[in-house]
């Protein structure tokens, strides 16, 4: 019954989450170690805060082992779910704690993979920096933001996960990138920045 | 809303910063893999547990016809009230031989032309 897997398993998201739910305990650790970090990401890239992020990760991955018995294939690919269940849960949490402000120091630690240290610290400055400017846009902007140029996403099934046309996606994104530069032109020397 | 051509300079000026937020990775704690693993778990305990559940046989027609009917209190009942019906059928002749019109008497004909065609003795 189980299947010799491991992270770097060339099965689907959809083939494993198959596999999960007639009871496969690796396919369980796959999609685990597949998703959870995707999720986080997605999670805190939408709430700019790593604790909350973990709390609605945790949470989406739940509904997910739950779902897998009802999974239907060829519907919907598992991360287009699951960008959507993390977008609807981190709305919930905004809705909950409006008026809260975005902890800079609450954003995840980066990882030290990058071989030259003025070329990370450069490039953790700027994560940080559109961090910041992300959270100063509204939900819906910033999650197709998100979705379009951090996820790597195509602007038909971000419509699908925002459940709005792909035109309103195009719109989203273009005022989110306008924003986006006007918030960040003020640090532009200092990131280099070169938006002319 | 910007041109086609302005959306694409803020595009490639802005693209520094997905790329920068991209390669920070959000290595998720040891805590948190280990705490959704265990929902992956107990998700697969309960669904195992569900399709290994003893289903109750299905009860054969005639008990579904007795359930239907009310159980057995019930089928007694229409037994007796359908041995009445059969028994009143046949014994009705004898038991009333009044309700038969005797001579003498007196009957209201309400359609006297249609009399006429069934040669009736009224």
């Amino acid at each position: 019954m189980t299947m010799p897997l491991d992270a770097s398993s060339d099965l689907s998201d959809e083939d494993l989450l198959d596999a999960f739910a007639r009871g496969d305990r690796a396919a369980a650790r796959v999609l685990t170690l597949r998703l959870t970090p995707r999720v986080l990401a997605h999670a805190g890239r939408l709430l700019g805060n790593r604790a909350e992020a973990e709390e609605v990760a945790q949470e989406a991955m739940l509904r997910l082992w739950r779902q897998a018995p009802n999974w239907r294939a060829g519907e919907a690919r598992v991360t287009t779910w699951l960008y959507r269940v993390v977008a609807n849960l981190c709305i919930d949490r905004q809705r909950r704690a409006r008026g809260g402000t975005v902890a800079l120091d609450a954003v995840p630690e980066p990882p030290d993979p990058a071989p030259d240290v003025p070329g990370r610290m450069q490039d953790r400055a700027r994560a940080e920096a559109l961090q910041a400017a992300l959270a100063q846009l509204p939900a819906r902007q910033r999650q197709a933001v998100v979705l379009r140029h951090i996820e790597g996403c195509a602007n038909p099934e971000i419509a699908g996960i925002m459940d709005t046309t792909v035109e309103a996606v195009e719109s989203l994104t273009t005022r989110g990138r306008r924003a986006l530069t006007q918030a960040l032109a003020a640090r532009k020397e200092e990131l280099g920045y070169a938006d002319e | 809303m910007p041109t086609s051509d302005e959306d694409n300079r803020l595009e490639a000026a802005l693209a520094p910063f997905f790329d920068a937020a991209r390669r920070q990775e959000f290595a998720p704690s040891a805590d948190l893999m280990a705490r959704v693993l265990e929902d992956a778990e107990a998700a697969q305990a309960r669904c195992a547990a569900a399709a290994t559940r003893p289903v109750a046989p299905r009860a054969g027609l005639w008990v579904r016809i007795r359930q239907g009917l009310g159980g057995w209190p019930a089928i007694a009942g229409l037994g007796v009230a359908g041995l009445a019906g059969v028994w009143i059928g046949l014994a009705l002749p004898e038991v009333l031989p009044g309700l038969a019109p005797a001579a003498g008497d007196y009957v209201v004909d309400i359609a006297p032309d249609l009399a006429l065609e069934t040669g009736g003795g009224f």
